[in-house]
């Protein structure tokens, strides 16, 4: 392949080149081959150059070994999820097959039938079409390009696509970033011009039933130079596909003074490992806000990254994960300060009940080149029973006498004086555990459109108290 | 003759294994208004964390019952539901949890379907009596509450849920003069609009001001050591518990 | 007795990205010569004819992990175990090692206080050059207290492999001191195991670093008892090219109800070419504890400069007055004036070394 610029190149490279050198655990053998690459990419009618992209993906991830560290990946089916990829296979699932928790949890969380079976991944498909063409067409008149990326490839914004596609993160990021690489399908792309404010959030759920999405999506987005945005990721309920990983990519580019907030909710069913990624490079004076919540999957790998590139430029990460049972979370965040006065702010909580598993990971770079940056972490677990577990893990790695660097954790329990206090009021206790908990995910819940607050709620509520009020 | 709301009958109460409380007994009709006073550890604040069943209070013996129910058997939250409130000495901070979402799960609790809307119109009045601003019902439970404030947001949970019984366990403690007439000024309320029976734990008088005492309870060392009407009050505030003491 | 081998030591207990080079440290050439003679001084106790830890030494624990101990154990060369039964706060132990041109360069040591003993123990490290090892392990009995305290202040080509396990007993406690003047490549740290109920491990540890100076430090307090207690406190200053990494590590073992466990590190960077990594983990399996860590990492507070440079030090003398501040902090911990004072004078010489 011609020459591969990435967008971190100006950054130390000692920081990002040291590859994770893992033992085998187990190995990804069966599935997929090179012929199968091929097969996607002429589904797709792939312009040339993806192509010869998704074929030199596909050689990384043959030689890409797995992480030695992190949550156990050992349950994936590499099987499932390949011929779930091959083009022309039907993997469509009846209703009658649909298990049992994810009817109850749609009938609970008051999802209308028909869009019960499309989240289900059977019967007709629910219409968001119609939603999303009249979302779009707004946003044009604003000079916004909001459209899918098989078209964007080769649509009028190809060379803008062509220029960013996985630019920020390499498919030698890791082993499912070569994956990604090599059998990407749907998601998104936005392109927001010079000093144009979006009003309205702009949300990937409208897309939800391009083919294969929600599994192997690419998201980029531009915003250019004074721009705003707010994109939030999610689907209304945990979306029941057969293949259990989803290896998503996002890419955000923050143009100068300009400011993106994206947003995510993340609940998918729970025998699915999340191993998305994403990554956001900020330039001089812009801003990168994340929200998110992570409540579903059996594994999650969540740790979203921000390229502080330009003076001044500044994140915002707001975080929840609920780990329940037969869940372990591992979510947190990598922040490199690489321009000087640059600031990150991280606020992240976790709950851990019935057995879940949540771990908070971090890393916090500053490099010679971030003088007068301010980093600060503060992070909050909270243990509801003793058959749980709960881990945080924050690097942090400072190479300049010049900024400032701060760290908190702390991990707790619910106070029982605080469930006395509720209970003197008349809640029950699971009543009164469920609003203590629901009170420490307020950090997150407030930053979410209200629709997406309430559902974050009642998804708390189902967990704690096991049905919604 | 009104109607018995409390009856404390040989109540013992322990934190960890120390016995605070020593067959204590005590009874509150319908309406009435009852103080309880007594020297610093004597007890008083355990006998309202026993009644509201703080499960760090062992019960070692007595039987205390509550409109005719046994009170003891019943959950924290059933306690409430019954009619039995406690304004807490220093109420618990719960961050992300408003005010008024508080008071309306409270309420709801207890049956009472409000809505938002309904609940702040409602609640209006009482805000006013208690000379507290609209926008404390938005505010995180107590977060960052001033000690005044905080128990004037007792008062105002007080008003709203209407129990049969209130304990105030030295709701008047730590306030200045207005404060104290402001909290008074809500109590009276809530004895007027619902005729409810009061425990005042205090150490002064000022909150009394605007109540009619009908019997005065005086705490020593775990156990009643005096009773009378609304002149022991007066004693107490002139002489002190010393003669008690060493009884 | 010679050999050369490539270990890995202090080890995080849960691993995280690789590119970060914090997971462990790699040391090559580990060779060890022979054992190292230790001179030991009774100051007002002697040691107890026999104790438990010769049983328990080979199962304790240790910070630097497998792969040293067993190369200790493939060069033979055996513990020195001290059991203590003293009661006086004055007593203490002080421990140097012999430099004479035969003298090995490993060394094993076994401190025991027996059941409601208490005792200090100071090792002195000026070791000259190439590579030195040393384990120590820690066994306090029920309701007894040992001080370990160590100072490290070794030539400017020293590598120092620095190894410690300790296991404290109901109601027992460890307490560590350490403190980091020079020697070209430390790495240090401690495996403390709370195994009984009520049981303690505080630590206290400040470091200078300068020149090229690498200090590799790994903090591991396993909860296992009730109600137990643990307060680590890191400090220091570094210079120039040194680099310094710190792990601390706060486990909650299920079962260890009521148990509270804080870590807390300060550094301030002084050079522009230093390089400071920190990772303070907090594992947690059980519901009933309070774990916290803190760490505030930067420039010197320029109020507090402006302050000093206001009563007439220039600024790298207000400098070194910060800096010195944070080993001052750590001997201020240190139970016997004797001792304070012989370390003061340590940093000082040291001090008028690099003036």
């Amino acid at each position: 392949m011609a020459e591969e610029k990435t967008y971190v190149e100006d950054i130390d490279r000692n920081i990002y080149d040291i590859k994770d050198e893992g033992q085998d655990s187990f190995s990804l053998d069966g599935g997929l081959t090179l012929d199968i690459v091929k097969q996607i990419s002429e589904e797709k009618h792939d312009p040339e150059w993806m192509r010869e992209f998704r074929i030199a993906a596909y050689e990384k991830y043959c030689s890409i070994k797995l992480p030695d560290w992190g949550p156990s990946l050992g349950g994936l089916n590499m099987n499932e999820i390949i011929s779930y990829v091959r083009p022309n296979t039907k993997m469509s699932a009846k209703w009658s097959e649909v298990p049992d928790y994810i009817k109850n949890t749609f009938e609970r969380l008051g999802i209308p039938k028909a869009e019960r079976e499309s989240l289900a991944g059977v019967g007709a498909q629910y219409d968001s079409e119609l939603v999303y063409h009249n979302v779009k067409k707004e946003v044009a008149e604003q000079g916004v390009i909001y459209t899918d990326m098989e078209s964007a490839l080769t649509g009028e914004y190809a060379d803008m696509v062509k220029e960013h596609f996985m630019k920020l993160v390499p498919v030698t990021d890791h082993k499912f970033a070569a994956l990604h690489g090599a059998v990407w399908s749907g998601g998104s792309f936005v392109y927001v011009p010079k000093g144009v404010q979006v009003s309205i959030p702009l949300q990937s759920y409208f897309r939800l039933n391009a083919p294969g999405a929600g599994q192997f999506e690419h998201t980029l987005i531009i915003v250019d130079e004074g721009a705003s945005l707010h994109f939030i990721e999610g689907c209304s309920a945990p979306k029941y596909n057969v293949a259990n990983l989803h290896a998503g990519c996002v890419e955000l580019f923050v143009g100068k003074n300009a400011k993106l907030r994206y947003s995510t909710i993340e609940k998918k069913k729970k025998n699915m490992y999340n191993l998305n990624t994403k990554k956001v490079k900020v330039e001089e004076g812009g801003t990168i806000e994340w929200v998110t919540g992570s409540f579903g999957s059996h594994v999650s790998c969540l740790y979203p990254m921000s390229i502080l590139n330009g003076r001044g430029a500044h994140m915002e990460y707001t975080g929840i994960t609920f780990a329940g049972e037969g869940q372990n979370l591992d979510t947190g965040l990598k922040v490199v300060h690489n321009a000087p006065e640059t600031t990150s702010l991280t606020n992240a909580k976790s709950i851990s009940k019935s057995g879940g598993i949540s771990t908070f990971r971090s890393e916090v770079i500053i490099t010679g080149k971030a003088k007068k940056s301010k980093a600060s972490v503060s992070c909050e677990s909270l243990m509801i029973d003793n058959i749980s577990r709960s881990d945080t893990i924050p690097a942090m790695d400072i190479r300049t006498d010049d900024a400032d660097v701060g760290h908190e954790a702390t991990i707790g329990r619910i106070s029982d004086e605080a469930v006395f206090y509720l209970m003197s009021r008349g809640l029950s206790e699971e009543e009164a555990k469920a609003m203590i908990v629901s009170g420490f995910a307020e950090n997150v819940s407030k930053e979410l459109p209200l629709e997406y607050a309430m559902e974050m709620n009642n998804l708390i509520r189902l967990e704690m108290v096991g049905s919604i009020g | 003759m009104s109607q018995e709301v409390l009856k404390i009958e040989g109540l013992s109460v322990a934190v960890d294994g120390k016995v605070i409380l020593d067959k204590v007994d005590l009874t509150i009709n319908e309406g009435e208004v009852h103080v309880l006073m007594g020297p610093n550890g004597a007890g008083k604040s355990t006998l309202g964390y026993s009644l509201m069943g703080n499960p760090k209070y062992e019960i070692l013996e007595g039987k205390v019952t509550f409109k005719g129910e046994d009170l003891l058997e019943k959950s924290v939250d059933k306690r409430a539901k019954a009619g039995l409130f406690l304004s807490f000495q220093s109420p618990q901070e719960i961050p992300g949890v408003t005010l008024a979402d508080f008071i309306r799960s409270g309420m709801e609790a207890k049956g009472e379907r409000v809505s938002l809307y309904k609940f702040k119109k409602n609640v209006k009045s009482d805000l006013e009596l208690l000379n507290m601003d609209a926008s404390y019902l938005d505010r995180d439970l107590n977060v960052g509450f001033s000690g005044g404030e905080k128990k004037k947001a007792e008062i105002l949970q007080l008003l709203c849920l209407k129990p049969a019984l209130a304990i105030l366990d030295e709701t008047d403690s730590g306030l200045d003069v207005d404060a104290v007439r402001t909290v008074s000024a809500g109590v009276e309320a809530y004895k007027k609009s619902h005729n409810g029976a009061l425990l005042i734990i205090t150490h002064s008088t000022k909150i009394l001001e605007a109540l009619s005492v009908d019997r005065t309870h005086v705490l020593v060392g775990g156990h009643i050591a005096a009773e009378g009407g609304p002149e022991l009050v007066d004693e107490i505030n002139e002489n002190g518990f010393e003669k008690y003491l060493n009884n | 007795m010679n050999m050369t081998k490539d270990i890995t030591v202090n080890k995080i207990p849960v691993r995280t990205w690789n590119h970060l080079a914090m997971n462990d440290a790699d040391v090559s050439g580990v060779n060890i010569s022979g054992k190292a003679e230790a001179k030991v001084a009774f100051e007002g106790v002697t040691a107890a004819r026999s104790g438990v830890l010769k049983d328990k030494y080979d199962d304790i624990k240790t910070s630097a992990g497998e792969e040293l101990s067993e190369l200790l154990a493939v060069s033979g060369i055996k513990p020195d175990i001290y059991a203590f039964d003293n009661r006086d706060e004055n007593a203490y132990v002080k421990i140097g090692f012999d430099k004479g041109e035969n003298a090995g360069n490993a060394h094993l040591l076994g401190i025991e206080a027996k059941e409601g003993s208490v005792i200090t123990v100071y090792v002195d490290h000026s070791e000259d050059e190439d590579m030195s090892l040393f384990q120590t392990k820690l066994y306090a009995a029920k309701g007894s207290l040992i001080r370990f305290v160590q100072l490290f202040h070794s030539s400017d080509n020293a590598v120092v492999i620095d190894d410690i396990g300790g296991v404290c007993e109901d109601g027992a406690k460890i307490e560590l001191y350490q403190l980091f003047i020079s020697g070209a490549e430390v790495y240090a740290g401690c495996k403390a195991c709370l195994a009984g109920n009520d049981a303690a491990f505080d630590a206290g540890i400040a470091y200078r670093l300068a020149g090229n100076q690498k200090l590799d430090m790994n903090y591991h307090a396993v909860f296992e008892g009730k109600r137990g207690s643990c307060d680590i406190q890191a400090g220091g200053a570094l210079r120039d090219k040194s680099y310094k990494l710190f792990r601390g590590t706060i486990d909650f073992v299920n079962g260890c109800a009521g148990s509270v466990g804080a870590e807390n590190e300060s550094v301030l960077l002084i050079d522009d070419t230093v390089v400071n990594k920190t990772i303070p983990l907090i594992l947690c399996a059980e519901e009933d504890v309070q774990g916290a860590h803190g760490a505030s990492l930067g420039r010197p507070d320029e109020e507090l400069l402006f302050y000093m440079q206001s009563r007439g030090l220039d600024r790298q003398e207000a400098l070194r007055v910060l800096e010195k501040a944070k080993l001052d902090r750590v001997i201020g911990l240190m139970p016997h004036a004797a001792m304070r004072e012989y370390a003061s004078c340590l940093i000082t010489e040291k001090e008028n070394e690099y003036e």
